[in-house]
C-alpha cells in the first residue's frame, strides 16, 4: 500500500493530509480511477469528497454490465445463477458482477466429429451376416439448446460420440454386409442419425444432429484382397458375356446375309428357269407354225442342218458295201487315212 | 478530525456487513445443487439456482452436479452362453438424483464411480452372458441393455444415482475370432468370386450355342425356302413345255431328236469317227446320181 502511495504520479500523493485519512476501500477505488483514467491521470480537486470517489466507482460498476453477442452466439443470462433471460446479437446490458452474468455460447457454427479414422477398434464393426466391416463416419452437430447444451451434460462431446458409435454399430450389425457398400448406405446415415438424434434428446443435451456421414464403408484391410478379386471376377462375367454377345451379334447377320443370298439364287434360278422355258417354247411354236405350212421342206432342211454340224469336223471313214457287215477292223485303224 | 473518524467507521462497518453479507448467502448454478451442512449433519438441499442464505460461518456447503456425468469403462470380454466371446464395451451416463443419499453413501464423485463401474461391469458379466451373440446383433440388443439398466437401478440409487443411459457402444468379437471371421469372408468372398466367373462362362456358353442354333436354322430356313422356289420354277417351265409340246408332239419328237444327235455327236470335245458306206446312207444320194 504505500508503496504505490509512494509514486509520484498517484494522484492523492501530493496532499500529504488526505493519505492519513484513506482507507483500504478508498484505496482500491483509486486504483480502479486510476487504471481506467490512462497514465497522464486527470488531477482531481485537492479536496476530494470520498462521496464522489465512491459515486465513481459505482458509476464504473453500473456501466461494466455491457457486453456484446456475435451474431453466431446466444447469451444466457444468470442472476445469482438462475437463468431470467436468453440474449440474441447486439449490445445489452444486464446487472454487473455478482449480480448478473453471461454465459456466452457459439450456436450456429457447425461441429465436426470424426470417428474411426485410423482407429480399427472404433471402425471395424459386425454387420448383420457376421462380417466385418471398416466404417469411417463424420459427424456434424451444433446447438440447438444453449441453455440445456450448458448445463445438461457433462462433456457432451463425448455424449455425441458414444451415441454415434452405439447407433451406428446397432443399425450396421442388422445390415448384410454387401448391402453396406452399396444400396445400404444412405439408409444406415439416415437410420443412424434419427437414432443418435433420439438419444441425445433423451439426455436433455441441446445438441442437435445436422448430418451423419459415411465417410469410407470397405472391407477390412485383412480381406480386401478378395473383395477385389470379386470385383474381378464380375468384371471378368461382364467381358465374356460381352464378347459372346458380340459374336452373336456378327455371327447371326452373316448368316441372314447367307441365307438371302441362297433365297436371291433361287429366285433367280427359278426366274431364269421360267424365262427359259418360255423362251424355248416361243421359239418352237414359232417353227411349229412354219413346220404345219410345209411339213417335208422344214424336215428335210432340219435334218440336213444337223448332218452338216454332225459330220463338220468329225473323222469319216468311207467303205465298199462287202465291208459294212464288219466295222470292227476299220475301228483299228485310226491312222490308216 | 470528527469527519475522518466517522468515515473510519462508517468504511469499517462497511465491510463487516460485506464479509457477513457474503458468508451468509451463496448462488446455485443451473448445473448445481448444494447441501448445507452445520457440523457435519446436513440441514436443507438446495437444487433451485439463484440466490440462497446461510448462517454464517457455522453453515457449510457441498456442492454437486446435477448434470449427466458419463462413465466409459475399458471394454470388457464377456463369454456368452453359446460359448462365444464378445468384446463390450459401455457408455453410461449418470445424474446425482439424491444429493442428501449420494453424501452419505457415496460421498465423493470419484468413489461412486468406482462402485458403479464394479456394479455394471458384474451386471453386463450377469446380463450377456445369459444371451448368445444374435441377441447383441439383433433388435433385443435394446432389451440386453433395459435389463443391464434394471439390474443396475437398486444399488444406483441406493447411492442417490439416477441411471440416464446404459449403452453398448460396442460389442465386438477379440481378435482370435476375427481372424476366423476374416478366414470365413476370404473363403466366401472366393467361392462369388469363382460363382462369377462361372455363370459368366456359361452365360457365354449359351449365348454362343444359341448364336450358332440361329444361325444354322435361318441358313436351312433358306435353303428350304430356296429348293422350293427352284421346285416351283421347274415345274413352271415343264407346264409350259408340256402346252405347246403337246399341241405339235410329232414335229417336237422329230425336232428334239436332231438336237439330240447334234448335242450328241457335234458338240462333244473328242470328235467321233463315221465309218459310211455312201451306198447306203441316203445323205450322199445326190452326189451318186
Amino acid at each position: 500500500m504505500d508503496a504505490y502511495h509512494s509514486k509520484q504520479d498517484n494522484p492523492w500523493g501530493n496532499s500529504g493530509s488526505a493519505e492519513k485519512k484513506k482507507s483500504n476501500v478508498e484505496d482500491f477505488i483509486s486504483r480502479r480511477t486510476k487504471k481506467i483514467g490512462g497514465k497522464p491521470p486527470f488531477t482531481f480537486p485537492k479536496n476530494i469528497s470520498p462521496f464522489w470517489v465512491i459515486f465513481a466507482a459505482l458509476f464504473l460498476w453500473l456501466i461494466s454490465g455491457f457486453y456484446q453477442i456475435e451474431p453466431y452466439e446466444q447469451g444466457l443470462v444468470l442472476r445469482f445463477g438462475k437463468w431470467v433471460r436468453t440474449s440474441d446479437q447486439g449490445i445489452h446490458y444486464r446487472l454487473p458482477a455478482p449480480i448478473e452474468e453471461v454465459v456466452v455460447v457459439d450456436v450456429t457454427s457447425t461441429h465436426k466429429m470424426e470417428i474411426g479414422f485410423n482407429n480399427h477398434n472404433e471402425s471395424h464393426m459386425l454387420t448383420g451376416d457376421r462380417n466385418i466391416v471398416d466404417v469411417n463416419v463424420i459427424v456434424q452437430w451444433n446447438i440447438k439448446d444453449a441453455e440445456k447444451f450448458v448445463f445438461n451434460v457433462n462433456q457432451p462431446r463425448m455424449a455425441i460420440k458414444a451415441a454415434t458409435e452405439s447407433a451406428l454399430r446397432e443399425v450396421v450389425g442388422k445390415t448384410p454386409i454387401d448391402t453396406t457398400f452399396t444400396s445400404g448406405r444412405a439408409e444406415i446415415q439416415n437410420k443412424t442419425k434419427e437414432m443418435v438424434q433420439r438419444i441425445l434428446d433423451k439426455y436433455q443435451s441441446g445438441v442437435h444432429i445436422a448430418e451423419i456421414n459415411l465417410d469410407k464403408v470397405s472391407p477390412p484391410d485383412e480381406v480386401i484382397g478378395s473383395f477385389r478379386e470379386v470385383e474381378a471376377a464380375e468384371a471378368y462375367q461382364k467381358q465374356v458375356i460381352n464378347k459372346a454377345e458380340s459374336y452373336r451379334n456378327t455371327i447371326v447377320p452373316q448368316a441372314r446375309g447367307e441365307a438371302a443370298k441362297i433365297t436371291e439364287e433361287a429366285m433367280g434360278y427359278r426366274a431364269s428357269a421360267i424365262a427359259k422355258a418360255t423362251g424355248d417354247v416361243a421359239y418352237f411354236g414359232q417353227l411349229a407354225k412354219e413346220h404345219r405350212k410345209n411339213p417335208a421342206l422344214m424336215e428335210t432342211r432340219l435334218k440336213l442342218e444337223t448332218y452338216e454340224k454332225i459330220f463338220k469336223g468329225a473323222k469319216k471313214v468311207i467303205v465298199g458295201d462287202q465291208a459294212s457287215s464288219s466295222i470292227l477292223p476299220h475301228m483299228k485303224l485310226p491312222n490308216a487315212n | 478530525m470528527t469527519f475522518t473518524t466517522k468515515a473510519k467507521f462508517l468504511v469499517s462497518l462497511a465491510i463487516i456487513l460485506l464479509i457477513v453479507a457474503v458468508s451468509s448467502t451463496f448462488i446455485v448454478k443451473p448445473d448445481e445443487q448444494v447441501i448445507v451442512i452445520k457440523f457435519g449433519d446436513p440441514q436443507r438441499i438446495i437444487q433451485e439456482p439463484g440466490l440462497h442464505f446461510k448462517i454464517p460461518f457455522i453453515e457449510e456447503l457441498v456442492k454437486y452436479s446435477k448434470k449427466s456425468l458419463p462413465l466409459d469403462i475399458p471394454a470388457k470380454e464377456i463369454i456368452m452362453s453359446d460359448k462365444s466371446r464378445v468384446l463390450v464395451d459401455t457408455f453410461s451416463l449418470f445424474r446425482i438424483a439424491d444429493p442428501l443419499k449420494f453424501y452419505q453413501r457415496a460421498r465423493t464423485l470419484s468413489r461412486a464411480m468406482m462402485l458403479l463401474q464394479q456394479q455394471l461391469v458384474a451386471d453386463l458379466n450377469k446380463t450377456i452372458a445369459k444371451v448368445n451373440f444374435d441377441v447383441i446383433l439383433s433388435d433385443r440388443r435394446s432389451e440386453v441393455m433395459a435389463e443391464i439398466v434394471s439390474e443396475m437401478k437398486d444399488s444406483a440409487g441406493y447411492m442417490g444415482v439416477e441411471i440416464v443411459d446404459i449403452r453398448i457402444r460396442r460389442a465386438d468379437v477379440p481378435t482370435q475370432i476375427s481372424r476366423a471371421i476374416y478366414d470365413r469372408m476370404i473363403s466366401e468372398r472366393d467361392r462369388i468370386a469363382k460363382q462369377f466367373r462361372a455363370i459368366g462362362d456359361e452365360r457365354a456358353q449359351a449365348i454362343k450355342a444359341e448364336a450358332n442354333r440361329q444361325s444354322t436354322v435361318i441358313i436351312a430356313e433358306a435353303n428350304r425356302d430356296a429348293e422350293k422356289m427352284r421346285g416351283e420354277g421347274d415345274a413352271k417351265a415343264a407346264d409350259i413345255y408340256e402346252k405347246t409340246y403337246s399341241q405339235n408332239q410329232k414335229f417336237y419328237a422329230f425336232y428334239r431328236h436332231l438336237q439330240a444327235y447334234e448335242k450328241a455327236l457335234a458338240e462333244t470335245d473328242e470328235k467321233p469317227t463315221f465309218i459310211i458306206n455312201p451306198k447306203k446312207f441316203k445323205f450322199f444320194d445326190q452326189l451318186s446320181q
